[in-house]
């Protein structure tokens, strides 16, 4: 009788061993802190809690070129971070077959504070936008399907599917949203314009004078502290005969959002060249050429741009002085965004 | 001991053939084109004279009600269901059960504009079903797909992908469906005529119009005249 009683008993703490063994760990959760002064975050945390074990796998994916048909592609390698997750030097990226897509890469910063996605705001929810490029046929040109299942065949992402979930349910909007854990965080707050304003820096001549053109002649549509108002403008830019983009009007239908694109961010600029939706302009020169002569003022062009935007030559070198105090070389340099494997430079992304 | 499992697999058994017992109420959707039963694949004429061959059919039914004879709405939550000519099991939506009667139902053809805006969704309503937009989020609700000598696309193709949810170019459906003599009965079959696709309020001709691929005017034409595609079999 007693013999049994122990057996027994054995035979419980065992069986609480291993059933404590094989539980998940609970994810290990990440605070997500808001610089200071800026705006609530745009994106709903409580629908997707970030933790270390989502943001990890949320990396993983990000770098993998398994999301694309022909195995070739990531979502970094279009999305460098060194040029603060645009593609460096390409007016519009690549996509697989030597194919090119019809707009230039966005940078990817300070994600939480947008609803909208795309140059035409057609992606309404972050955890959507990897979607689009991962289905698009001249970008990696992949089913969900497949990408699913090449997901589930490979036993590292089973692991981190299920440290970062409880289960290792593998699905799309797990995929979404670890990608959107990973993203979220990619916050660029701290370059020399955010020190100064913090106290902790100071502006040189150039940069104070350009801060002064800035707000003047620029902030209304790139307010601080997100460099944009993530409003949609036609801002002069005439109709490529060839991509023939008609910007919001895609989305809305709408005849009065022809040709209005989303206003981006001006954080990182001097990184992000070429600029415009469709990377015409090759250098900042170009921008401000642009800006004061070559407008086209069209029925939809923003009515501040009624006089084009007058700027002397010596403005133009003020406000370059001031733009530069916007590179963020901690955010591109962060190895907690840094592709597995490779050191973050030029050099290593021939492409 | 071995009396006591005897016993205890024996009340199992007759727990699991009580359940079965409990009548389980379905609605079953029926394609038909005119008076023909769909076969996909098949080479059909509709309402227009134009010869077709459908190779896919599918849409979305979300958002079901029973209605009493009282006027009672009972809602099914979390419902939303992809009708797709290709599974047969689709096809056939089982009821919670009920002893109610019921004198007619309700549903959405499509998806309510909650689930377009709240990120990815699971299930019927994971993208990966090959009915969302990515690039101009949204769901199609409706997607009719296949071939016709009208048609003057390469392949002759027709393709059809109904949606859209925002303001302007909204194509959601309310669909209410009396049912004959106030009585659910085991399984309601309900006539899904895809002439209404070509010829509800206004004629859609394949050879004019082979392609619909966005939210906007051509889909509110199309979704106008498919929302007329339903009707109750008398049993």
């Amino acid at each position: 009788m007693r013999k049994t009683v122990i057996l027994g008993l054995t035979a419980m703490a065992l069986l609480v061993i291993i059933s404590w063994m094989n539980a998940p760990k609970k994810p290990h959760p990440i605070a997500f802190s808001i610089p200071k002064g800026w705006p609530q975050p745009a994106y709903d945390f409580k629908s997707n809690p970030l933790t270390e074990e989502g943001f990890a796998l949320g990396k993983k994916l990000f770098y993998d070129v398994r999301l694309s048909k022909d195995n070739s592609i990531s979502c970094g390698t279009c999305h460098q971070q060194f040029a603060a997750f645009t593609t460096f030097d390409h007016p519009l990226s690549h996509g697989i077959n030597n194919q090119q897509t019809t707009r230039n890469a966005p940078a990817l910063q300070n994600l939480a504070w947008q609803t909208n996605f795309m140059a035409d705001g057609g992606i309404t929810h972050l955890d959507l936008q990897p979607l689009a490029p991962i289905t698009a046929e001249n970008e990696m040109a992949e089913t969900l399907e497949n990408v699913i299942a090449k997901i589930k065949s490979d036993k590292a992402y089973q692991t981190m599917f299920l440290s970062a979930y409880g289960d290792a349910n593998i699905n799309t909007q797990r995929v979404g949203k670890a990608l959107s854990q990973f993203m979220l965080l990619m916050i660029s707050s701290n370059s020399k314009y955010d020190k100064v304003m913090q106290g902790r820096d100071s502006f040189n001549l150039p940069e104070k004078l350009g801060y002064g053109i800035f707000q003047q002649k620029c902030a209304s549509c790139h307010p601080a502290p997100l460099f944009t108002d993530n409003q949609y403008r036609n801002a002069g830019l005439s109709q490529d005969d060839v991509l023939k983009d008609l910007g919001r009007m895609r989305i809305t239908n709408q005849p009065a959002d022809s040709l209005k694109f989303k206003v981006p961010s001006l954080r990182n600029i001097a990184l992000t060249a070429p600029y415009g939706h469709d990377g015409r302009f090759f250098a900042l020169s170009n921008v401000f050429d642009h800006y004061r002569k070559q407008m086209v003022l069209g029925p939809t062009t923003d009515p501040q741009f009624n006089n084009r935007l007058p700027l002397s030559n010596f403005e133009i070198g003020q406000l370059k002085a001031f733009l530069n105090t916007l590179t963020d070389s901690v955010f591109i340099r962060d190895p907690r965004f840094s592709e597995p494997g490779a050191a973050a430079g030029p050099g290593n992304h021939g492409h | 001991m071995k009396h006591l499992l005897q016993y205890l697999i024996l009340l199992l058994l007759g727990f699991s053939a009580f359940s079965e017992t409990q009548a389980q109420q379905s609605i079953s959707f029926q394609h038909f084109v005119g008076s023909q039963p769909l076969v996909l694949e098949d080479s059909i004429k509709n309402s227009n004279a134009e010869i077709l061959v459908v190779r896919r059919f599918k849409y979305y039914v979300s958002n079901l009600v029973l209605i009493d004879a009282q006027g009672n709405r009972q809602i099914i939550p979390d419902s939303y269901y992809l009708i797709n000519e290709a599974e047969p099991n689709s096809k056939k939506i089982i009821l919670p059960n009920s002893n109610k009667n019921y004198s007619a139902i309700e549903f959405l053809l499509g998806v309510d504009s909650a689930r377009n805006c709240s990120g990815i969704q699971t299930g019927v309503l994971d993208p990966m079903q090959g009915m969302f937009w990515t690039w101009n989020t949204g769901y199609v609700f409706a997607k009719l797909e296949g071939s016709s000598p009208s048609s003057s696309l390469p392949a002759h193709a027709f393709t059809y992908h109904i949606g859209g949810f925002r303001t302007g170019e909204n194509v959601l459906k309310t669909i209410r469906l009396a049912i004959p003599g106030s009585s659910l009965p085991k399984d309601l079959q309900v006539k899904v005529d895809l002439n209404a696709w070509f010829s509800g309020n206004s004629s859609l001709l394949i050879a004019e119009r082979p392609v619909c691929h966005s939210p906007g005017n051509l889909a509110m034409k199309i979704a106008a005249n498919y929302a007329q595609m339903f009707s109750i079999i008398q049993p």
